[in-house]
């Protein structure tokens, strides 16, 4: 089942640990706080999505199944 | 089920007397020695039976000492505010103008000089740094390697973030071990009338340079960041950008110092463990973050509350200060299971060794990058290191940073790189 990702960006404080553990699915903006991902990710990266989401301390970053 | 890890250590029950106990749960001192000897257990004791725990010392203040409480205190700028001083003691008068910068100014003012600072701790920013620090750490390490011993603290954790320091602050290297071993003094000896005229000298120094580097631009570093940067539209006021270089240099040369000596002590204590990292340098990362979470190196910070309030089901008022431990977040065993082991394929990565919301630590993945490159060093270049037995010192008082003051180590004596 295909996974999607939604940001709570209000609760973002830069940590970058996101980036730091799924390079491949977050991006940051130019302030270092999380500025995209994609909504729907490719099943190839879902394991990173995961990963970068579990390790953002202020749980700003949703995974649900879609 | 949980995995057993080769660092495990095992976590007797509560070792201590009554009398103890009745210490620890209502005249706790982060400052004491009880706490620089047995902070895991006291901290274990107050949680488990008082985790909004009230003390008489240091004037009175609340220890909080799960980790939704803390999370919950840090996350909350309006209930419990910074401006009012956040160690405890504190020296810090209502009254004062902030000390350090942002870290004393409470949303949104902390905010503005947030922003203002951010573009230097880019990943991007960070990554340009990990070229000065390898070439450093590789040095520092060339100038013992072929002796086989060395003092882990003095020769090579302090020396490298507080030369890091100097370069990201834009001081003259010359200065880094003035600076690191008057901080570090300063913060193991709270109060003492020595050491309290020992860190106004070093902030004396902070106002020279910056009135010095006014008159000589230094390109590059953060004082010429900051001259020519704006808060809310308006250039910075000196007294702002000293505030803010003494904030630098204290969150630079003394926590990450202390998290190289910590991890070098539990690996050297923990053989199978090291050599596990030996063969999987992909478990590093992970390993950095676990030694951040089980021995947290500043140890906690404080709030006061602004209205009244509840927390943990303990009613608080205006005024009172409540202190975040985040060493003992750290530890609860609800939110991390075994949690005085390392366990490297542990999946929650969220630890409060940095702080959490709108006062996390600036310089948290500059610190990161250290100590992994601290260990790359360590587990390539000096594998069968170890510490010499019962030399390794404890600071006389880890209340604000538990540090190491000696990491005697011997090893195979290796070749120089270069």
């Amino acid at each position: 089942m295909p996974i999607k990702i939604i940001l709570h960006k209000d609760r973002c404080n830069g940590h970058a640990r996101c980036v730091r553990k799924a390079p491949d699915v977050y991006r940051l903006d130019e302030r270092g706080f999380i500025g995209s991902a994609p909504e729907t990710v490719p099943a190839e990266l879902e394991d990173q999505a995961i990963a970068g989401a579990g390790a953002c301390p202020e749980e700003a970053i949703e995974i649900v199944q879609s | 089920m949980e995995q057993k890890n080769p660092g495990a250590v095992s976590s007797p029950a509560c070792p201590f007397s009554a009398e103890t106990q009745e210490k620890i749960l209502h005249h706790f001192d982060h400052h004491s020695s009880l706490y620089r000897d047995h902070s895991a257990e006291a901290l274990k004791l107050l949680r488990d039976q008082a985790p909004v725990a009230k003390t008489d010392a240091h004037g009175g203040f609340y220890v909080l000492t799960r980790y939704q409480d803390v999370l919950e205190a840090a996350r909350d700028d309006e209930r419990f505010c910074s401006f009012w001083g956040i160690t405890i003691p504190t020296n810090k008068a209502p009254w004062d103008r902030a000390q350090t910068i942002p870290i004393d100014l409470d949303p949104p003012y902390n905010e503005l000089f947030r922003d203002m600072m951010l573009p230097l701790f880019t990943p991007k920013a960070i990554d340009a740094y990990g070229v000065f620090l390898r070439q450093t750490a590789t040095k520092l390490v060339d100038a013992f390697i072929e002796k086989g011993e060395a003092d882990l603290a003095r020769d090579f954790g302090s020396p490298l973030t507080a030369l890091f320091t100097m370069e990201l602050a834009g001081i003259d290297h010359a200065q880094a071990d003035f600076y690191a071993s008057t901080i570090q003094y300063g913060i193991a000896h709270p109060g003492d009338p020595d050491a309290l005229a020992r860190m106004a000298e070093a902030r004396g120094r902070v106002s020279r340079e910056v009135a010095a580097q006014k008159d000589n631009p230094r390109s590059g570093g953060l004082i010429d960041y900051l001259f020519k940067a704006r808060v809310g539209g308006r250039p910075l006021m000196d007294w702002e950008i000293e505030a803010i270089v003494w904030l630098v240099l204290l969150g630079g040369v003394d926590s990450t110092q202390a998290t190289i000596s910590n991890m070098a002590v539990h690996l050297s204590d923990h053989p199978e463990l090291k050599q596990r990292l030996i063969e999987h340098p992909d478990s590093w990362d992970d390993a950095v973050e676990e030694y951040l979470r089980l021995v947290t190196p500043q140890q906690g910070l404080s709030r006061t509350v602004t209205r009244e309030t509840s927390l943990g089901g303990v009613e608080l008022q205006r005024g009172d200060r409540v202190l975040m431990s985040w060493q003992a977040a750290n530890l609860d065993e609800s939110v991390f299971p075994n949690p005085n082991e390392i366990v490297l394929d542990r999946k929650n990565k969220r630890h409060l060794a940095f702080g959490i919301g709108k006062h996390r630590c600036m310089g948290s993945n500059i610190g990161r990058l250290e100590v992994l490159i601290a260990l790359e060093q360590l587990l390539t270049r000096i594998p069968d290191f170890k510490v010499k037995a019962g030399e390794a010192e404890l600071s006389a008082d880890i209340g604000t940073v538990k540090a190491y003051k000696k990491v005697p180590i011997t090893f195979t004596p290796g070749k120089r790189s270069a």
